[in-house]
């Protein structure tokens, strides 16, 4: 039987992280189609994350028109559909690595995964990029939901803008969740990602746009890197009013992903070294 | 033996959360941020500044009844869970201590801790949103004990489904979000279109949702509301009884199969 993890026969630091994440990749796709009722089921999560929203404009209250320009040219039912869909990725995506970790703690294997001579960051990154995957899928089908449902569909262009931001929005999820795994290493719970999170997703404005939200929460919304990418996806995809100029938060987008990434791969390391000199990897 | 077992649960899982504060910190950010703030500010988005008092305590009082329920049967889920990965599972269920005692100790401080958290965000969001408080305390207390059986039939159902499953954080999580949905925490199922009405009908946490949102702000006491109090009363009945069954059936099986401590 073939390892999962192929620690042996490195050639080249950049070549065996890209082994090591085919084959955490392989891995997690096997796990899918061993469970596809699980896995069909994921497809439905964000739909019902999506209703209680929903029904509540549909039988409780009618959205305002005079807040129109805050929710697009498709109404409320699709500015939410598509806020939910990116934000369930981004989330899924940020707390691949803390699940992975935890996972570790729990089975009791994160000692001999710390002590195995390979790059504990690709591996913890190697999840992410599935999850990345995983979730990618799903926005398609929001994404193509809308194409097919919507009339007039949204250009080629803010299609091809969609998918820079959407790439965007993961690359910074992606460094928030290696820094939350750092986090999840030290701790050994996965508490403090869930209170992150939660307020990530709070400040981003799960389906409405953080303009809504008194000053003080609103300053707290700008600071939230995950707030860029679903504000400008809303803006450019559905024709909502952005926060602040759309150029503004591109090149905000664009640091806070590179930062976040650099972030990542910092906090990791300095999470790992400090349970090896500490020799914490095993015990609480 | 119960009552030996379910204390010894019920103490293991209470000094967990204090050993570990971050697990009932945890629920003091989760609860408000994740179940309740989003729709309060959402209704504020919809509504503009038509957002009527009596709204915001439907939608808030609804959402707040929805993250109680939820996270009482993660943590029934959770906790089987963890056994299994740890590899413990087996050796628990190899002991004559009864698993329902075991489940409900843990359910219990569950319920416990997640009560008062979920005080805390009451009252957090009730000082952000205010809305008519009046309540009759004694149908909130009939309601909310429904609502406490109805939650742990719940929670045993699914500890059922992941002792079997393993695997079924997906399944489970858009079983319980459906069913809660379709309780109309978010909205009036009265004014729904018929289909999602008579779906609404069939699930037992729509009455005992809008009957404790009712009896706290002052809409209804538990004069005239006997036949709903019966009906709920045989729902929790049925559906604790319908949980406790579906758990050791899964046991049973899963000993069969010799897989209660492999996949």
């Amino acid at each position: 039987m073939q390892p999962s993890i192929p620690i042996s026969q490195p050639s080249g630091k950049m070549a065996g992280a890209l082994r090591l994440v085919s084959a955490s990749v392989s891995k997690e796709w096997r796990l899918y189609l061993r469970y596809p009722v699980d896995t069909l089921m994921l497809t439905l999560r964000p739909l019902l994350m999506f209703l209680p929203f929903y029904l509540m404009s549909a039988y409780l209250v009618k959205p305002d028109t005079t807040q129109s320009s805050m929710f697009g040219i498709y109404g409320f039912g699709w500015y939410s559909l598509v806020s939910v869909f990116f934000w369930t990725a981004l989330q899924n995506v940020v707390i691949a690595g803390s699940s992975f970790i935890y996972m570790e703690v729990v089975q009791g294997t994160l000692e001999s995964l710390l002590v195995a001579p390979t790059s504990q960051a690709s591996i913890i990154s190697a999840n992410a990029v599935f999850a990345m995957g995983e979730q990618s899928i799903l926005l398609l089908i929001g994404y193509g939901a809308l194409a097919v449902l919507t009339a007039p569909a949204p250009s080629l262009a803010a299609w091809a803008l969609a998918l820079l931001l959407t790439l965007g929005g993961l690359g910074v999820a992606y460094g928030l969740g290696l820094v939350l795994g750092g986090v999840t290493l030290v701790t050994k719970r996965m508490d403090y990602t869930f209170m992150v999170v939660s307020v990530l997703a709070f400040l981003a404005g799960p389906s409405y746009s953080p303009a809504v939200y008194p000053l003080p929460l609103r300053v707290l919304a700008y600071a939230n890197p995950l707030t860029y990418p679903i504000d400008l996806l809303r803006s450019e995809l559905l024709g909502a009013r952005p926060l602040m100029d759309v150029k503004v938060e591109m090149i905000v987008l664009a640091a806070v992903t590179v930062l976040s990434v650099l972030a990542g791969r910092w906090v990791i390391a300095r999470a790992v070294g400090r349970l090896r000199a500490t020799g914490r990897a095993g015990v609480f | 033996m119960f009552g030996r077992v379910f204390w010894a649960s019920f103490k293991r899982a209470m000094v967990e959360y204090w050993r570990y504060p971050s697990s009932w910190q945890k629920g003091l950010f989760w609860n408000p941020i994740q179940f309740i703030l989003p729709f309060m500010y959402g209704l504020q988005a919809l509504s503009g500044d038509r957002m009527g008092a009596e709204t915001t305590g439907f939608v808030l009082l609804g959402t707040l009844c929805w993250a109680w329920l939820n996270n009482a049967m993660w943590d029934a889920t959770g906790l089987l869970q963890r056994e299994f990965h740890t590899g413990t599972l087996e050796t628990v269920f190899l002991t004559p201590a009864p698993r329902i005692a075991w489940l409900l100790g843990s359910v219990t401080a569950s319920s416990v801790m997640h009560s008062w958290v979920s005080l805390f965000s009451g009252v957090l969001a009730f000082f952000l949103f205010p809305f008519p408080l009046a309540p009759h305390w004694a149908a909130v207390i009939v309601y909310a004990l429904l609502v406490f059986a109805l939650g742990w039939g719940l929670a045993f159902a699914a500890s059922g489904a992941m002792l079997y499953l393993k695997r079924a954080n997906n399944i489970l999580s858009v079983f319980v979000d459906a069913t809660l949905t379709m309780s109309g925490v978010t909205f009036p199922i009265q004014s729904a279109p018929r289909w999602l009405y008579s779906l609404a009908l069939v699930i037992p946490f729509a009455p005992a949702v809008t009957g404790l949102r009712q009896a706290l702000m002052g809409q209804g006491d538990l004069s005239g509301a006997y036949p709903v109090l019966l009906g709920l009363a045989v729902a929790a009945c049925l559906l604790l009884a319908a949980g406790i069954y579906l758990f050791k059936l899964m046991e049973r099986q899963v000993r069969k199969n010799a897989t209660l401590h492999t996949y």
